[in-house]
């Protein structure tokens, strides 16, 4: 089953048979802009500009809690323990929500700006997002004593990643490395824990970077741009080792299922 | 917001938005005279990047618009079909629309959250997060090893235009056969989608670019060296010219195409440029050496100068003109040749400084009159062709007045007999425009194969005698 949202519509999909839906909701007044499932898939999430993010039972198709953060939301991001979710809201702040208490907490970095993305890095220890103003906040997420919060955010570090607007955070599959991608054409790769600048990806004359996705052994990026294009990167040595093209318009967003095969 | 990074499509977005939403009309009155996205485009037009898809063509002409078309309109493929009414083809949606409404559930979204207390312990927390291997191998680094060196389709700019993976927007399929293939693959066409307001030059671009994953040994060269004409379902071409590659490919409602190199018919193209692009490779090279003086030997195969001679002779009688310089004693006047299937005409054209000189009149010669065409002078940088031309005695009579017979008194001196009842022209020229000059009239000539050019063919063989 696949899953797509936008204007004003969120609609479920056969993966086998993509022509129709097979589940329509019905009633959106405004875009969504970003959903997603646990790795049981057992419910799912929806954030959008109504300012809510949702939980739906995938098996009864009700819509089970719901989250009011007061502004329109950018982004929604699963904590990997599967019960918390970060969101992050055109207000400039960034929620830390717990599902189960309903419990959250509300950060605020940068008030005039906007939140464009929130990412929390796989092993659980951080969590990042990025503003409009090319800002890319971190915050340490340890194990919190009060039973509030699962995980208690303490800010961590600011970095000045991009000139303006970044448009994507994402952590590797390794938790080592993040890259921030921008309206500048780059997608900047920085090590983790110390958020320092390792490699930046740059063609000339690249329009907007929307999306990157990692491999699942965090050696190769795919970046998805407006020119229609999407690259698989070589990150470490930045060459580009594929293009994929046939898109007519901007590639805005892009997803990756990688797969394990041999350990060494 | 994916757009907001296309200048284009953001002039166009706030003009709009401007003219829509002032309720006034004053907006519009002020825009109206001012369509900046179009002074854009014009100003960038080299960068294909900056035109937004689908903005650009708006033009007033509805009637190349695919869109413009009633969609109650409906044609039937074959005449012997009864239109359907409206209200038979409404039902018949709205009964699609029903099956499909069937398969689909439907959930209203409420603003409310209900049976909180089922879902008490619905969400269980991961107290353990395992981290992925160090030393793994994931799918897509293996599969990048197996396969390192992949070559790059140097028309995949032009994929996007394949129609095959997009849907709600028009698409159009058709057949296309390559020319370029071998004999035993040319006669099978390639299916092809495309979106309907392509141009004619990315389908080419797009041809190539499935033809050269489906036959990777194939050698192309850059797209504006092929042209796409109407062809028969069995692959025969139409006698029609290319098709010109701005148009949009939405005009043309034919079902099979073929792709076909082009002769080099510009002096931009040079002509080592075009020979090079020897395109199949049926072993059947070399020996065709003599075929033409200047002519690289075994780069040029049969087929191709067969495809040459034939398009030779499918252009010859559609018309053109040259600009070249008319000899006349010491003095050259510059004058646009026309050459058309019927007549050729020599029309002089103005100089500032022709006061001194009589003017030159326009002349026209019906093609019977036309006895030969040959290369006289032959330098590096230009070529001087001289044509001959005469009148049968017995029908210098019936001559309009503004045929040869009336026109040779207007400038005499340029005019030589050589034999008895042929005069010439030398027209001096480039080397290209020459040969193109030549082999258009010498097909001509072939065509017709009048009386006077029989006549002039012996009467030289009997000179050729005599010395």
């Amino acid at each position: 089953m696949i899953a797509a949202c936008g204007y004003q519509c969120l609609r479920l999909y056969d993966i086998v048979n993509c022509t129709n839906p097979i589940i329509n909701y019905e009633g959106i007044q405004k875009n969504i802009t970003r959903l997603g499932f646990p790795e049981d898939g057992t419910w799912m999430f929806t954030g959008g500009e109504d300012c809510k993010v949702r939980i739906w039972d995938m098996l009864s198709q009700q819509q089970i809690r719901s989250f009011d953060c007061n502004s329109p939301i950018n982004s929604v991001c699963l904590h990997p323990n599967q019960v918390e979710i970060a969101i992050a809201s055109q207000s400039g702040g960034v929620f830390l929500w717990n599902v189960n208490n309903k419990e959250h907490e509300h950060l605020v970095p940068d008030q005039n700006a906007s939140v464009q993305d929130v990412a929390i890095s796989p092993d659980g220890k951080f969590m990042a997002a990025v503003n409009n103003r090319g800002r890319c906040y971190i915050w340490d997420l340890k194990c919190s004593s009060d039973q509030k919060l699962i995980s208690e955010p303490k800010a961590k570090k600011m970095i000045a990643a991009h000139v303006r607007y970044a448009l994507r955070v994402k952590f590797s599959p390794n938790s080592k490395f993040m890259v921030t991608t921008s309206f500048d054409g780059t997608a900047k790769i920085w090590e983790v824990p110390k958020f320092e600048l390792v490699k930046e990806l740059k063609k000339p004359n690249s329009q907007w970077v929307w999306d990157a996705a990692f491999s699942l052994d965090s050696k190769y990026l795919f970046t998805a741009s407006s020119d229609g294009l999407c690259r698989l990167w070589n990150w470490k040595s930045q060459s580009i080792v594929r293009e994929y093209s046939g898109h007519t318009k901007a590639i805005t967003a892009l997803s990756f299922r990688d797969e394990i095969i041999c350990e060494n | 917001m994916a757009t907001y990074n296309n200048p284009h499509w953001l002039l166009s977005h706030i003009r709009n938005s401007f003219i829509s939403t002032d309720e006034t009309g004053m907006c519009e009155n002020v825009m109206m005279n001012q369509d900046l996205p179009k002074h854009f485009l014009q100003k960038c037009e080299q960068l294909e990047l900056n035109c937004y898809p689908g903005l650009d063509e708006q033009s007033d002409d509805e009637d190349f618009d695919l869109t413009a078309q009633s969609f109650d309109i409906m044609f039937p493929e074959h005449n012997s079909y009864r239109f359907r009414s409206n209200t038979a083809q409404r039902l018949e949606k709205m009964d699609i629309a029903r099956k499909k409404a069937s398969r689909m559930k439907s959930i209203k979204v409420c603003s409310e959250s209900s049976n909180d207390n089922d879902y008490k312990n619905f969400f269980v927390a991961k107290t353990e997060l395992v981290p992925p291997p160090d030393n793994m191998k994931s799918l897509l680094t293996d599969q990048l090893i197996k396969t390192p060196v992949q070559p790059k389709n140097k028309f995949a700019q032009y994929a996007k235009y394949d129609g095959t993976s997009h849907t709600g927007i028009v698409t159009k399929k058709f057949k296309v056969f390559i020319n370029m293939l071998p004999d035993d693959k040319r006669s099978y066409p390639l299916p092809l989608c495309v979106i309907a307001d392509t141009k004619i030059l990315d389908i080419i671009g797009l041809i190539c670019y499935k033809c050269l994953i489906q036959f990777p040994g194939l050698v192309l060269g850059d797209v504006r060296n092929y042209g796409l004409y109407i062809a028969e379902d069995n692959g025969e071409m139409e006698a029609l010219p290319p098709l010109d590659v701005r148009e949009s490919f939405a005009k043309f409602k034919f079902s099979h195409f073929t792709l076909v190199e082009r002769r080099s018919n510009s002096t931009t193209t040079s002509r080592n440029d075009y020979r090079t692009m020897s395109i199949t490779s049926d072993g059947d090279y070399g020996g065709e050496g003599a075929s033409g003086t200047e002519r690289k030997p075994n780069t040029l195969n049969k087929n191709e100068i067969e495809i040459q001679k034939m398009f030779d002779r499918i252009e010859a009688p559609l018309y053109r003109t040259y600009r070249v310089y008319c000899r006349n004693f010491f003095f050259r006047n510059e004058v646009q040749l026309g050459v058309s299937g019927e007549r050729i005409e020599i029309d002089p054209i103005p100089q500032k400084n022709s006061k001194l000189w009589k003017k030159q009149k326009a002349v026209s010669y019906n093609i019977d009159h036309i006895a030969f065409i040959e290369l006289h002078e032959e330098r590096t940088s230009k070529s001087v062709l001289r044509m001959w031309y005469g009148y049968p005695q017995q029908t210098q009579t019936q001559l309009t007045p503004n045929e040869a017979p009336a026109t040779m008194s207007v400038s005499p001196q340029h005019l030589h007999s050589y034999f008895n009842n042929f005069k010439y022209y030398d027209f001096e020229t480039d080397k290209i425009t020459a040969q193109q000059i030549l082999s258009k009239i010498n097909c001509l000539l072939e065509i017709r194969s009048s009386f006077i050019h029989k006549e002039f063919l012996t009467e030289r063989d009997k000179k050729k005698e005599k010395k």
